[in-house]
């Protein structure tokens, strides 16, 4: 670690209180510098973002690798390790995801032995702007606290043996903001995330010699056209202008009854129930609410609306049910629905509608947006 | 093991390109996803820690580059959740503070669970539970537990003891790993009493695990009300109707910006369809703030009437009644309401998940324990 890089880390540990609120229960972790609902496992986020994807750096580091027999001077377990760099794009404007891979090359690779030791990265050589990244292997996490995070270091090897076909030494991570990073102001996390910066590789013996300058999210990348409908986009949303009305949706993964076989998770269904709180064509209360099953990655999908009448106030006398419509719900980003509706035997016709977050609301730990996108939907006047 | 096999169950497990966590949870944890948080967090939560220890030694490893035999103390509990029958078990290692200022790499122990009547499986030390694990699709991660003597002050001074804590969780269901290995323990073998070996070189340890119900005899503590209870609830009985409920978190007026602390409190937003004393559609609505770690809330319920399909013409909105919402478990909330104006009275009732719907990719409690629950 060389001096500025502990000077900074001195300093924000002195900064970083107890996080006693930290944790999953209540809030999810704002200085993620991509939008949640985005970023998947690195391994995934290929399958699931397509080809928009802008490849920018390929090189070689001299990275310390694990071997059987390891030698206490550092300098000698060094190996050449191949490194290529990503921007995986998003739907929502002017975001993407970072993802770094490794390639151990073959021809030094013991199968049983070889572990790469993951070098930290650093946004700049400035002490001003040593934004401290990390590699995860799983992203929108809390990752570790400070604390515990300088006391362990990950390798990542191969332990299985007999099998060398190369591909299997090749790991691929998400760039994040390690938990040091987690006390900095997350507007410019994902600002400076997004822009082009300057990106030092810090070897474990605290050398420096390689920086990368990664290129901003809009000069390599289009916004992807549409957002697989997910859990994240669950909660309330309004159309704008509609007064005292809206709507409120949840999206799940259903389980199989006891006893039956279950789905594998990659095949399981989800499903959507979408409640609308509006007023029929006299201004009376109206309630609406649909389900429908879809497939995983859907961008879109129809609801048949049901109108429910004449029952009982929580007693189970059957209510008289009646197919009214039909609603076709397209996910164009994280706090963008459009929502086609056909009501005409209510006597409310068709039409389409664009629907928001109200308030920039979004489910309390599992959010879909990042912290500044949201913030900046807060205004009334949105561009996007 | 014989890498044709390994081949044929990694290829199989290439199908599962979208299984990830913008769909789906995972449903091989063996505990609930909502009793679990990085070890960070000591808030309220642990306010009143349910934690029983079963396991408290120094064990001897070698140092990873020297090979020296370090002293290393290993204590193991669990702690409870308010599942029924559900706690974790955390492994917590620690240096002694006759290390201070020497550089250490201790690596992690294999670790293996044997249940008494079934086959062992490996598992894995996580520092961040509830999720899909690593998605390395080759290779599970080796942490290596570090101590360097540089960089922070407290580390240099000698009365601290370096510490580290690690859930005990199943193998990632992606990993190469995992697919071997298929399915991790189920939720009630995590829960039961089994061997726990640590396969350290050149010493194996065994620790007996004991059930989660031999350790936590007493009631069951409370949920504190989260993102997770957000979904479809309903009160068994009463037909063609439900509830649907939020729970958020807002942004903005931040002030600072420590990691886990809110901008501003938490937002349930609670939507009831139901019927009035006519048998009459009624959808009654409420917005409450409440701070994080609360497991009880009151809610005032606004009726609206007299709007505009699509408009903007202001409709009626009368505050009709109160509902307190108090959380018991992942699919146990009590609805105590007083609807006195609306000729409804008052009542408390039972709400449970609609067909153990949870929110995707943000489930609530363990897959086992929603399958079980799915019985409408």
């Amino acid at each position: 670690m060389n001096m500025g890089a502990k000077i900074l880390l001195g300093l924000l540990l002195a900064r970083g209180s107890p996080a006693i609120l930290a944790d999953g229960y209540f809030t999810s972790i704002s200085s993620t510098p991509y939008p949640p609902g985005c970023a998947t496992l690195p391994s995934r986020q290929e399958a699931l973002y397509g080809d928009n994807i802008a490849h920018f750096w390929s090189g070689s580091l001299w990275l310390e690798v694990v071997q059987k027999v390891q030698s206490p001077d550092p300098f000698k377990n060094l190996n050449l390790v191949d490194v290529d760099m990503f921007r995986v794009g998003c739907a929502e404007p002017n975001r993407s995801v970072i993802l770094v891979e490794f390639r151990l090359r073959p021809e030094w690779v013991d199968p049983r032995y070889s572990q790469i030791v993951l070098p930290t990265f650093g946004g700049d050589g400035t002490a001003m702007h040593l934004v401290p990244f990390d590699l995860a292997a799983e992203p929108n996490g809390w990752g570790q606290s400070p604390q515990q995070h300088t006391l362990t270091k990950r390798t990542i090897g191969d332990y299985t043996g007999g099998w060398d076909e190369p591909r299997r030494f090749s790991w691929r991570y998400v760039l994040d903001i390690g938990p040091a990073g987690a006390y900095w102001d997350p507007e410019f996390l994902a600002t400076y995330y997004n822009e082009s910066f300057p990106l030092g590789f810090h070897r474990s013996d605290g050398w420096t010699g390689v920086h990368v300058e990664v290129p901003a999210t809009r000069d390599v990348l289009a916004r992807n056209p549409a957002l697989p409908l997910n859990g994240r986009l669950s909660g309330t949303w309004v159309e704008e202008g509609a007064a005292d009305q809206g709507f409120l949706l949840s999206f799940s993964n259903p389980v199989p009854a006891a006893g039956s076989a279950a789905a594998a998770p990659e095949n399981s269904e989800l499903l959507v129930f979408l409640s609308w709180y509006t007023f029929d064509a006299q201004g009376g209360m109206l309630w609406l609410t649909g389900v429908a099953r879809f497939p995983q990655g859907a961008t879109e999908v129809s609801i048949p609306i049901v109108r429910v009448s004449r029952g009982q106030f929580l007693e189970n006398r059957a209510a008289d049910r009646a197919m009214v419509g039909e609603v076709r719900l397209k996910a164009r980003h994280c706090n963008e629905l459009e929502l086609d509706y056909d009501l005409a035997d209510l006597g409310l016709g068709a039409g389409d509608m664009r629907l928001q977050r109200l308030h920039a609301l979004e489910i309390a730990g599992y959010p879909c947006r990042d912290y500044p996108a949201r913030l900046a939907s807060l205004s009334p006047v949105q561009t996007d | 093991m014989k890498p044709p096999i390994i081949l044929l169950l990694a290829l199989l497990g290439c199908s599962s390109v979208l299984a990830n966590s913008n769909f789906v949870s995972n449903p091989f944890l063996p505990y609930p996803p909502a009793c679990t948080h990085p070890p960070i967090a000591d808030g309220p939560v642990d306010a009143e820690p349910q934690t029983a220890p079963f396991f408290d030694d120094t064990i001897m490893q070698p140092a990873w580059q020297t090979g020296e035999w370090i002293e290393v103390r290993l204590k193991a509990f669990r702690s409870r959740c308010s599942e029924q029958g559900r706690s974790l078990i955390w492994l917590e290692f620690s240096l002694p503070t006759k290390y201070a200022g020497r550089a250490i790499e201790l690596p992690l122990p294999w670790i293996v669970a044997e249940p008494p009547d079934s086959w062992s499986r490996l598992l894995q030390l996580v520092t961040e539970p509830g999720g899909w694990g690593s998605g390395l699709q080759f290779d599970r991660e080796l942490t290596l537990l570090v101590s360097q003597p540089l960089g922070l002050e407290e580390y240099r001074d000698s009365s601290v003891e370096r510490r580290w804590l690690f859930l005990l969780d199943n193998l990632s269901p992606v990993s190469e790993w995992g697919i071997y290995y298929g399915r991790g323990l189920t939720a009630a073998e995590y829960n039961s009493r089994f061997s726990l070996k640590l396969y350290s070189v050149p010493h194996e340890l065994t620790i007996e695990v004991p059930a989660t119900a031999e350790l936590f005899p007493g009631p069951l503590p409370r949920l504190p009300l989260s993102g997770r209870h957000s979904g479809t609830w309903v009160i068994a009985g009463a037909a063609d109707q439900g509830f649907q409920l939020a729970i958020s978190e807002q942004v903005g007026e931040r002030h600072d910006y420590s990691p886990g602390v809110p901008d501003l409190p938490l937002v349930l937003f609670l939507s009831q369809y139901t019927f009035d004393s006519q048998g009459e559609m009624l959808w009654l609505t409420g917005v409450a703030e409440f701070n994080p770690g609360a497991s009880a809330v009151t809610v005032p319920i606004v009726k609206v009437s007299n709007g505009q399909f699509r408009g903007g013409q202001t409709a009626s909105r009368t505050t009709v009644g109160s509902v307190t919402l108090t959380s018991n478990s992942c699919n146990d909330l009590t609805f105590d309401y007083d609807y006195s104006n609306l000729g409804l009275g008052t009542g408390s009732r039972r709400m449970q998940r609609l067909f153990s719907l949870e929110t995707a990719g943000y489930d609530c409690r363990d897959h086992d324990a929603r399958v079980e629950a799915n019985t409408y």
